[in-house]
């Protein structure tokens, strides 16, 4: 330890300063004012010069003023000119088609791209702005190849996850770590229930306003973000906002006002049959779930009638309007005509200013409303922002950014369904397959006396959709404030010291209410619910950062990062569940009987959680001319979550990147190679698990029973997790390599990575067989593997005057697998025990193991081969198997994007497409509106027998008739176990975004208040085909009912995806 | 420079000793206390609960096989996936076994013997459970945390026989003086005084005798220590009173919390709904095969409740076997679908699609859910009605030890008559059911002599039985009658129903399963998921055809 604060203070102040003698000061620009560092700056014809520092300035001795300085920066125009005194406003115009040059890499600090050892993404604004779409995730889809995101589900508000590079845990987190202006920032989805329940929960950073980032670069690699450390293991998002200040506006202020209107229509609904309605085996049952029953009489009438649903003993005295009614037996579009088309409406104000030369001013305002296409579900979000940095004198920099986000999320529930009856209240649950001869809006959906749920099965056991959307109500309030404060101090020309301290903070009231009168869910649920939960989130971060820039000879030069981190997260919530509503209709604790501090799904709803994360860490950077560049950085972290003799982990790093067109001047040619680089890097990270682990703990059970002297009976019991005192961090290592060019007269570019991640000694929640006393516990063992290749090329296929036409490819594909000791089978890591997904030795991670049929094994008397075919029973049914197998593995083969840029002058036409190849789900979507007889792929004569494709028992090819009810309901539709058949290659090509920009000519705005003016077309999610589900259940694959997971490939019926377009307007002033 | 230098060191290991201790203090867990609070009193609630549940999910396995409520099947195959005994598996471990054997040395140590004494008699009766449900099962490697994440199955006959063994240890712990009773923790007897040690020692020797005739096949010396046991004087005071009865008893609270039967809780909901279907064989044997109308036997309106008292619902929507023929390999006058005035359930290994009838189905009546009285009422199922869910669940009662005293007598030539034995344990049972709703303080609703079992019927019912015994032409006969009583009894504990049923083939004439071919019986059901999935030490067994050690019979035995 001690050895270790000796080096961190060696590089805090053993590095000799450099004096300089008379010289010609200046300060480097780029064309929006930000500073750029490392540029050449040499006296011209010979090989004395600098580079400049990370603020863009620089200093260097001249024999006199009349002496001829080139300046020069790849990616921008050269600049011969004669030195003066002071050169404190040079700026470089970028050469088109030029590299971005400097990019902000871990703990903030700008470097050369050309020096970077490993990859990073760049998204700049331009990429985020202007879309129908206010979650800054969803917007990254296919921008970043290795970035892989999947939206929860269509609903507006929705979680989203990210995953870079692959999973690299079984059962820990896997969303990478946000830093926003430079501190980190809560991305968690603080979900208050299991995925059964349904309660959608948003991810937090919903919480950033897409109108307000500036940019954001994704560090993908270990080797990028080993400055952060553990927390850095699963990638970083680093968003910088335009508040962050350090854009320089020409004008003393500039206003910038959007408008923007969306539709937001759903993107995906079966085709429904209209030949047939509800019942079994061609019988008429308008009472049935299922849709096998009688031939619709063909449209015109007369048609057959049934009793009317409402007229019966007991509903006669709440409808009397229907007594004695009939109703006919009809096809109705009620699936197609339940969701609506939403308005999204964003409204954003943007203030910009420079108060002189040395200080910047930034504010913006964004307000959101995104209706869903749901009834009952909406998002408003209101943003306020405001930034700014200024030199206080010479040596002193401030700079800050405040925050201030109000984000009100609200959904009906949509818990999960397995194809029958939902868990609980679900408002897709038993919507996506209604018989066809139900009307939903024909037939109300409350009882007038009690306000209770009614709806056409006598029973009245399941919910009537519409109850359920105007009684049943789930969201999230979130107030969050979020920030930081900087001091720069400059101690000599080359070496500053830096303070920051970031905060983040919250809370979220997170609510479920539901009135009483449901139908599903059980008493807890029927007799009415409203529980509350209160979540106060902090993060507090203080950073001590040094940077010295050297130049070590006229070849070599050096910086060297050192610092010291501290991060807090704690996580507190209390909250309250109160079950049996007294009278109808109002949301309040008091107005409940009966008050419990679990949750619906029995976890607990107060705790907190308590996190400390103490870093110091340091990096050299040496740099030979301009093509050879070395860097080796280190961390040591002491984390809060182990015992102390595992807390504390060391990160090295080291990555070199060497640019063979600038170390062999022949090798570049304008016409063949412009530019080209290779990397390579090796770094670690570590991960050290969930809190609280280590020690054991008994669980309180207070009023668990009361006997029948109304005595309340209470208990203690021993937590059937397995505290491990021994546990260790989960060590991560990662090779990366990669080569990126430009080719062409710089038509062409490319960026090839490949990289290969081991985590080690993974911390896995393993459970245990109940006998040994408990049914889980946290060890150490195994490993997941995740190697993969990132390809990014673009095309300019037209570059003139007028016109510009450029095509993006990204690729990504990883492969991913994990090893587990001979003693643990298998892991589950979400879904459930026997239909999930799991962690099993030699496989990949994730893959879906539930029951399926059973297949000829060649075994049999009639065949000593095995065909492969499945087997059918006596009766002509298949056979499931009495143990689950693996079935299906969700981890795609590659994932692709094609963006097309097409500009002519003022005009913009874009194009995304993403294309993902393999990845199986399984989809009681597409098992239960096909096994219900729904989608029109039944819409067959129904009355014909048919024979299961497969063989009997003995072996003999099956020839044993059954109906076409008993083929789908029974075996196709998943409900009886044969999860197998209703499991689906889930590739899918999709129309992402598409959108048309015109700009006004600047010189047609000259003489006008106006700055510029722009109006954008867009859509998202346009189009999309999944071709091998079935295929009128235009299912798309892409939703996962597991909420945000590590893994994905189940599918409760958990909704349709939303399509969105509309037009947005902006005018600067 | 130089002091500057030294002053940060050692500004940086002051700091740094401090964030250490921060650590150190981020490791206690805030929301929980540490195990060193633990008390025998707070264990011992925890374990009984967790025995409460355990006995009911298991008791659902047992009376679903024996037709009593229904089994969807359609074959004993793949009527449960391995999963289906997960819960009832970790409930058996983790909730009774682990608590159970958290607290003995704690209640040994603070000389509370009523405590360990229960402990050990639930852990007995469980463990012999866990056997009689899967046969071979970890035992001896059980409960071990992570000194063993892979417990061997032990044999169940070493099993048993280390559970009769903690019995023996119950009943010494029941004779010493405890330092203190558990009173109101003990949800089954209240046991605050000496007589209530002592009907824990009753019970614990009750259940020697129920291990005794459960292993009567595969035990050459049953019959002496049978009959060395009924010489005890606890075991023969035991029958003269239901005071003995080993059940645990639930309460009528709804809410806050619901200490109601869970079978209550699953079928007389607020949504007007029934969730279970009782087997039509199990009321067919009630309401029809003694007779009908005042012949039938006189627990009928005890045992089930029927939400409509005709057949005016029956269509082919609601009842699609009520249009079918009987299943051609159904025997002649083998019960099939429907019964009569509005009995409705469902036929033994039925698996089609299910209908809406949740307000057509017959359901838990007063006895032992505590549900309501039938008396023609014919209302649909409401949130708090009869006996509001103050059930039991019926592990031992004096009419179960007439029975196997019964069976034992006329099988090995134990103590006492048959026949006497027969009608005392039909007469117990009748009297357990019909005074149960004035033993949970609920009142009947009826005093009409049409529904209530009036001495004239349960003359009238015993009568007919003994007559039928009297005419029995052989053992086999005789030893169905013991045991279609014995199995009417059992209402609500299918855990003896399915012991019984595969010890000795009786009833008879229970339902075949829908399916012509449903393949061998469920002579032990299969691995629970989590021992086989989780544990190396386990893999599945080769199918349901594999018997438990004490049944001997053959293969394809029963049905």
């Amino acid at each position: 330890m001690r050895k270790l604060t000796l080096i961190v203070c060696c590089l805090l102040f053993a590095i000799p300063t450099v004096f300089a003698q008379t010289v010609v000061k200046g300060r480097i620009t780029d064309a929006d004012g930000s500073p750029l560092s490392g540029v050449s700056v040499k006296v011209a014809g010979t090989q004395e010069g600098t580079m400049t520092a990370n603020d863009g300035t620089f200093s260097l001795p001249v024999k006199d003023l009349n002496t001829m300085l080139e300046i020069s920066y790849i990616g921008y125009d050269r600049l011969t000119l004669k030195a003066s005194a002071n050169m404190a406003n040079l700026s470089l115009r970028q050469t088109p088609g030029g590299l971005q040059e400097v990019v902000v890499t871990a703990q903030g600090i700008r470097r050369d791209k050309k020096a970077l050892g490993y990859a990073v993404v760049s998204v700049d604004k331009k990429a985020l702005e202007l879309r129908p779409e206010g979650d800054v995730v969803r917007l990254l889809q296919g921008k970043a190849p290795g970035v892989d995101i999947l939206a929860s589900s269509g609903m507006s508000g929705s979680g989203t996850n990210i995953i870079i590079r692959g999973v690299n845990t079984i059962s820990g987190g896997s969303t990478p770590l946000f830093i926003v202006d430079g501190v980190p920032f809560d991305a968690s989805t603080n979900s208050q229930a299991n995925f059964q329940f349904g309660n959608t929960t948003s991810s937090r950073f919903l919480d950033l306003d897409p109108s307000s980032i500036e940019s954001i670069n994704v560090l993908k690699g270990l080797s990028a973000t080993t400055l952060y450390g553990e927390l850095g293991r699963n990638g970083v998002v680093m968003v910088t906002t335009k508040n962050s200040g350090t854009r320089k506006v020409n004008k003393k202020l500039e206003i910038t006002v959007t408008q923007s209107l969306f539709v937001n229509k759903v993107a995906n609904l079966p085709e429904y049959q209209n030949s047939y309605g509800g019942g079994f085996d061609q019988s008429l049952g308008f009472a049935f779930f299922s849709n096998w029953g009688a031939k619709f009489k063909p449209p015109g009438g007369p048609y057959d009638s049934v009793n009317h649903p409402y007229n019966t003993p007991a509903l006669n005295p709440a409808f009397p309007q229907f007594a004695g009614q009939k109703l006919a037996f009809k096809p109705s579009p009620s699936v197609e005509n339940f969701f609506r088309t939403g308005l999204i409406r964003t409204t954003s104000v943007g203030v910009a200013t420079s108060l002189g030369a040395n200080a910047n001013f930034n504010a913006n305002y964004t307000y959101m409303d995104d209706e869903g296409f749901t009834p009952g579900n909406r998002l408003i979000k209101n943003t306020f922002g405001l930034g700014g940095n200024a030199k206080l004198s010479n040596k002193f920099t401030f700079a800050g950014t405040f925050n201030y986000a109000i984000t009100d999320f609200r959904s009906p529930p949509t818990s999960t369904s397995f194809g029958s009856n939902p868990t609980t209240s679900s408002i897709f649950g038993n919507l996506l397959y209604t018989p066809r001869a139900v009307d939903i809006f024909d037939l109300p959906y409350e009882n007038p006396l009690d306000k209770s749920s009614v709806y056409y099965r006598p029973s009245n056991d399941i919910q009537h959709p519409l109850w359920t959307v105007n009684n049943s109500f789930t969201g999230q309030k979130v107030n969050r404030i979020f920030g930081n404060m900087s001091l720069k101090y400059d101690i000599t020309k080359n070496w500053n010291i830096l303070y920051r301290v970031g905060y983040d903070q919250y809370s979220d009231l997170n609510f479920y209410s539901q009135n009483k009168g449901g139908r599903v869910g059980g008493s807890d649920f029927t007799l009415g619910m409203h529980r509350t939960v209160n979540g106060y989130n902090t993060i507090w971060d203080h950073s001590v950062i040094t940077d010295y820039n050297a130049e070590l000879s006229r070849d070599w030069r050096l910086n060297l990062t050192a610092g010291a981190n501290s991060q807090e997260r704690i996580y507190e919530q209390n909250g309250q569940r109160s079950t049996q509503q007294l009278v109808y209709g109002l949301f309040d604790h008091d107005n409940f009987i009966v008050h419990d501090n679990l949750s619906e799904d029995g976890s607990r709803l107060d705790f907190k959680s308590q996190f400390l994360s103490l870093g110091v860490f340091a990096q050299a950077n040496l740099a030979f001319r301009e093509y050879l560049y070395l860097s080796i950085g280190g961390r040591n972290s002491w984390v809060s979550t182990l015992e102390s003799d595992n807390r504390s982990i060391f990160y090295p790093s080291v990555t070199a990147s060497f640019i063979p067109t600038s170390a062999f001047e022949g090798l570049k040619s304008n016409r063949m190679i412009n530019y080209l680089k290779l990397r390579a890097g090796y770094s670690t990270s570590a991960s050290f698990g969930d809190p609280y682990a280590t020690r054991p703990i008994l669980n309180i059970n207070t009023n668990q029973f009361a006997d029948r002297a109304g005595t309340i009976i209470n208990s203690n019991s021993i937590a059937n997790r397995l505290a491990n005192p021994n546990l260790q961090p989960e060590l991560l290592q990662e090779w990366e390599a990669g080569i990126e060019g430009k080719l062409f007269d710089n038509r062409f570019s490319f960026d090839f990575t490949y990289y290969d991640r081991n985590s080690k000694d993974q911390i896995l929640s393993r459970d245990l067989d109940p006998s040994t006393g408990f049914t889980e516990t946290s060890i150490n063992a195994g490993s997941v593997r995740n190697k993969g290749i990132e390809i990014a090329a673009g095309y300019t296929v037209i570059r003139n005057r007028n016109w510009n036409w450029q095509i993006d490819v990204n690729y990504w594909q990883n492969r991913n697998k994990v090893t587990l000791p001979s003693d643990i089978e298998q892991i589950v890591i979400d879904g459930f025990t026997n239909e999930g997904l799991f962690a099993i030795d030699g496989q990949p991670l994730g893959v879906i193991k539930a029951a399926y049929t059973l297949k000829d094994t060649g075994t049999t008397a009639v065949s000593a081969k095995p065909t492969g075919l499945r087997i059918v029973d006596g009766n002509g049914n298949y056979i499931t198997s009495n143990e689950i197998g693996v079935i299906g593995d969700p981890n795609p083969d590659f994932k692709m994007t094609g963006i097309s840029t097409l500009s002519f002058k003022g005009i913009t036409f874009r194009m995304q497409w993403d294309y993902t190849q393999g990845g199986d789900m399984l989809s009681y979507t597409a098992g239960s509106v096909v096994g219900r007889g729904l989608s029109k792929d039944t819409d067959f004569d129904r009355v014909q027998p048919l024979i299961l494709p497969g063989v009997k028992q003995d072996g003999s090819p099956n020839d044993i008739q059954t109906s076409a009810s008993q083929v789908y309901f029974n075996n196709l539709s998943g409900f009886f176990g044969m999860q197998d058949l209703i499991t689906y290659d889930a590739t899918m090509i999709r129309l992402r975004e598409l959108s048309l920009s015109y700009s006004v000519p600047a010189n047609v705005l000259s003489k006008s208040p106006f700055g510029a003016i722009s109006v954008t077309f867009s859509g998202q999610n346009l189009w999309y085909n999944a071709p091998n589900f079935p295929k009128y259940v235009n299912f798309d694959p892409e939703t996962s009912s597991l909420g945000v997971s590590n893994v994905r490939g189940l599918e409760y019926l958990s909704g349709p995806t939303s399509k969105r377009y509309g037009v947005s307007v902006r005018v600067s002033f | 420079m130089r002091l500057k230098k030294i002053y940060i060191i050692a500004l940086s290991v002051v700091m740094l000793g401090s964030c250490n201790k921060k650590l150190d203090e981020l490791l206690v867990n805030p929301n929980s206390p540490s195990p060193d609070k633990a008390s025998a009193d707070l264990f011992l609630t925890q374990m009984q609960l967790s025995f409460a549940n355990f006995f009911d999910g298991a008791s659902s396995f047992g009376m679903e096989t024996t037709r009593m409520i229904v089994m969807y099947g359609p074959t004993y195959n793949n009527a449960y996936s391995p999963q289906s005994f997960d819960g009832v598996w970790s409930t058996a471990y983790t909730g009774v076994l682990k608590h159970a054997n958290a607290l003995i040395p704690i209640a040994e140590s603070e000389k509370k013997f009523v405590n360990s004494g229960m402990a050990k008699t639930l852990k007995a009766y469980t463990m012999m459970t866990l056997v009689d449900l899967f046969g071979d099962v970890p035992f001896a490697e059980a409960n071990l945390g992570s000194d063993n994440t892979n417990p061997v199955i032990d044999k169940g006959q070493d099993v048993y026989a280390k559970s009769v063994a903690l019995l023996d240890d119950a009943i010494a712990d029941f004779n010493k003086t405890p330092g203190a009773y558990p009173g109101t923790q003990d949800l089954f007897f209240g046991a605050s005084n000496a007589a209530g040690a002592g009907r824990w020692r009753t019970a614990a020797k009750l259940l020697k005798l129920r291990a005794l005739s459960n292993t009567r096949l595969v035990d050459a010396s049953s019959k002496t220590k049978i009959d060395a046991l009924l010489l005890d004087a606890d075991v023969i005071a035991s029958v003269n009173s239901s005071a003995n009865d080993l059940e645990f008893k639930y309460s009528n609270r709804q809410t806050n919390p619901n200490s109601r039967h869970p079978r209550y809780n699953g079928n007389w909901t607020q949504t007007g709904n029934a969730g279970d279907y009782m087997g039509t064989y199990f009321m067919w044997v009630l309401v029809e095969e003694r007779g009908t109308g005042v012949n039938n036997d006189p627990r009928t309106r005890y045992y089930i409740y029927r939400q409509k008292t005709n057949a005016a619902s029956v269509n082919v929507n609601t009842s699609s076997c009520s249009v079918a023929p009987p299943p051609p390999h159904y025997p002649v006058g083998m019960p099939f679908c429907l019964l009569l005035q509005g009995y409705w359930g469902r036929d033994h290994g039925d698996n089609s699609g299910i209908p809406p009838d949740g307000e057509l189905r017959s359901t838990w009546g007063i006895y032992p859910a505590g549900g309501e009285f039938d008396f023609n009422q014919a209302l649909r199922v409401s949130l708090n009605r009869g006996g509001n869910g103050a059930g039991i669940q019926p592990l031992w009662q004096s009419a179960f030890t007439e029975f196997v005293k019964a069976e034992s007598a006329l099988k090995l030539g134990t103590a006492g008559s048959p026949r006497a034995l027969l009608e005392s344990g039909i007469r117990k049972s009748i009297a357990k059911v019909t005074g149960f709703a004035a033993a949970i303080g609920s009142v009947m609703p009826t005093t009409d002599t049409a529904f209530v079992a009036t001495p004239f019927r349960i003359n009238n019912y015993v009568n007919k039985v003994l007559a039928s015994y009297d005419a029995a032409a052989s053992d086999d006969q005789r030893l169905n009658i013991i045991m279609k009583e014995y199995y009417i009894a059992l209402w609500g504990n299918g855990i003896d129903a399915i012991n019984n049923y595969r010890r000795t083939g009786k009833p008879d004439n229970m339902q075949f399963t829908r399916a012509a071919a449903p393949g061998s019986f469920t002579r032990s059901m299969l691995y629970p998921a989590t021992l086989v999935n989780l544990n190396l030490n386990a893999s599945q067994k080769s199918g349901v055809d594999v018997q438990v050690f004490w049944d001997n019979n053959p293969p394809g035995f029963i049905k």
